[in-house]
């Protein structure tokens, strides 16, 4: 078991793809989690004139309204790591509890989890997203998240579906009822276990998928209104028009990091991909 | 005479393919046996002839479109409801199936894959009983315990794998084993060491076998029965003997014209 989990691991490391991707995805991890702590000025209070260029007393200069573009920055990766991993987390565990379920329990079960997850594929999900968010009186980087997380699930679901309806026409699958076990051991015990590669390669997709919907959504103006993510600083700078304007230093720090953050995301979930679709 | 614990009646298993214009597949037509205590039959027949449909509605894995099956009396669709008559079917009626390479989750050791069979019994047993009661199970079929309980199915050998699928039928020791072509998989050096790993079974336990094959010699050689299937149907019943002998339907002519002459021609 540990000997065999180890091998992979190794295995998983000399991809090249993989090893970058983890480390950029640790850096901006790192600055998200310790710069807040070390940068202690706040992202949101005026501290100065608008839009004063990076210099010594402001390393990123100022945005429109005076505040501190580096606070904004450090913060604005922490809540967008925030919004990605709870959205991730939510509409993953959605999709392999509802894509499991519908496959094993088939029937009307299977139906009813079909038809709400073509529902939400054939609506466009940001369009969900929106009139969610518009209706929703206060939101918090919580809800934004969890309206991200509930309206994502339906394309992974199908996903894990259809593997497990693979799976389950496996003999072993026959073996095990005839063990006596119940469905519910049947999908903890015999599919979770196969499917978990492809729960890694969904994480970092879904992860990077809602970190992007969130920059989204706050560019159309009904995301966050209350903490800071890089989505709203690319909101801020585009109401004020700092890209016709030439004020770079509020645009170019959060577009490269959501950049970067996708690129490392979807490195990893493909180099995850690769390694275990080859056999 | 010992008394019949399964009985096959008019079971029928038809497939509907097709939304608009459906197209029917017959692929157990109206079939009757029984199947006593003790005794060992062969259903003989070509693939897409039926016998493993039929193993598996013996094994309630898939429900008959008509028909019944009676075991010990009980029609195994109608009067096993719970959870625990249906445990209590699975402990006196399990198979071995064809595949060994697919009858094991790659991700589970054998020691679970065993202990997973105790799910089926009643009474409460701690976790060392258990594990000498698989080890002596293990052994009985010739396997080295120690060896592979930790091991994963992939580790182990075709031969190997069947034996621990034999090995499961030791341990929860059913009143009738179905085995599902269980040798086709082995290379023909192991299924001789395999049939006579049924034919232990038969004489320790009083197991009933249900034998299905699509090789009428490796029938001969463990049954008291055949039956032979085509098309969904038994075309002929009888000992070894009588099918060898006196084949009445062309389909079992065929057969037995299909069996290798290989020595004959090479040796007379």
């Amino acid at each position: 078991m540990i000997s065999s989990i180890s091998s992979t691991i190794i295995r998983l490391f000399r991809i090249k793809k993989f090893a970058i991707g983890l480390l950029i995805l640790l850096v901006v991890l790192f600055i998200g989690i310790v710069g807040p702590a070390i940068y202690e000025v706040s992202p949101t209070r005026t501290i100065g004139r608008r839009y004063v260029p990076p210099g010594e007393k402001y390393p990123l200069g100022t945005d429109a309204l005076g505040r501190d573009v580096l606070a904004q920055f450090l913060h604005g990766i922490r809540g967008s790591l925030y919004v990605g991993a709870i959205a991730s987390a939510i509409s993953l565990s959605l999709a392999i509890f509802l894509g499991t379920i519908a496959a094993v329990f088939g029937g009307l079960v299977d139906k009813i989890v079909m038809t709400l997850s073509e529902i939400l594929l054939l609506i466009p999900s940001i369009l969900l997203m929106m009139l969610l968010a518009a209706y929703l009186p206060e939101r918090s980087l919580w809800i934004v998240a969890v309206v991200i997380g509930i309206t994502s699930w339906a394309g992974w679901c199908r996903g894990f579906r259809s593997r497990t309806l693979s799976i389950l026409s496996s003999e072993f699958i026959n073996l095990a009822i005839l063990s006596g076990a119940s469905r519910l051991n049947i999908i903890i015990r015999d599919i979770v276990p196969i499917i978990a590669p492809y729960v890694l390669a969904a994480f970092a997709m879904l992860f990077s998928y809602s970190i992007m919907a969130e920059v989204g959504l706050t560019l159309v103006g009904v995301g966050m209104t209350k903490d800071v993510t890089l989505g709203l600083m690319l909101y801020v700078a585009q109401i004020y028009a700092n890209i016709s304007q030439g004020i770079w230093w509020t645009i170019v720090p959060p577009s490269i990091t959501v950049t970067l953050i996708f690129l490392s995301l979807y490195m990893i979930a493909t180099s995850i991909d690769e390694l275990f679709s080859y056999r | 005479m010992s008394k019949v614990i399964l009985e096959v009646k008019n079971l029928t298993k038809v497939y509907r393919i097709g939304l608009i214009r459906q197209k029917e597949i017959v692929a157990v037509n109206n079939i009757n046996f029984n199947v006593k205590e003790g005794e060992i039959i062969s259903l003989v027949g070509e693939s897409g002839s039926g016998k493993t449909t039929t193993a598996r509605i013996i094994l309630r894995l898939l429900r008959p479109t008509s028909g019944n099956v009676l075991f010990n009396g009980k029609d195994i669709w109608r009067d096993i409801r719970n959870r625990k008559e249906l445990k209590w079917y699975w402990r006196n009626v399990n198979g071995v199936f064809q595949d060994p390479y697919s009858s094991f989750n790659p991700t589970h050791t054998i020691r679970f894959v065993m202990l997973r069979k105790f799910n089926l019994f009643d009474e409460e047993m701690d976790y060392d009983t258990k594990i000498s009661m698989i080890k002596e199970a293990l052994k009985e079929v010739g396997l080295i315990p120690e060896e592979i309980l930790d091991k994963r199915s992939f580790e182990l050998s075709g031969g190997m794998r069947q034996r621990v699928l034999i090995a499961q039928i030791f341990l929860i020791r059913p009143k009738l084993v179905i085995a599902d072509e269980p040798t086709s998989m082995i290379d023909a050096t192991l299924r001789l060491s395999l049939l006579d790993l049924f034919l232990k079974l038969r004489d320790e336990f009083k197991t009933s076998q249900i034998f299905i094959t699509h090789d009428l010699g490796l029938a001969t050689y463990t049954s008291d029965r055949i039956l032979v299937m085509y098309k969904g149907k038994i075309v002929e019943e009888g000992t070894p003997e009588e099918i060898l002998n006196k084949p009445s339907h062309p389909y079992t002519k065929k057969l037995l014209e299909s069996v290798p002459k290989l020595y004959s021609k090479w040796f007379t």
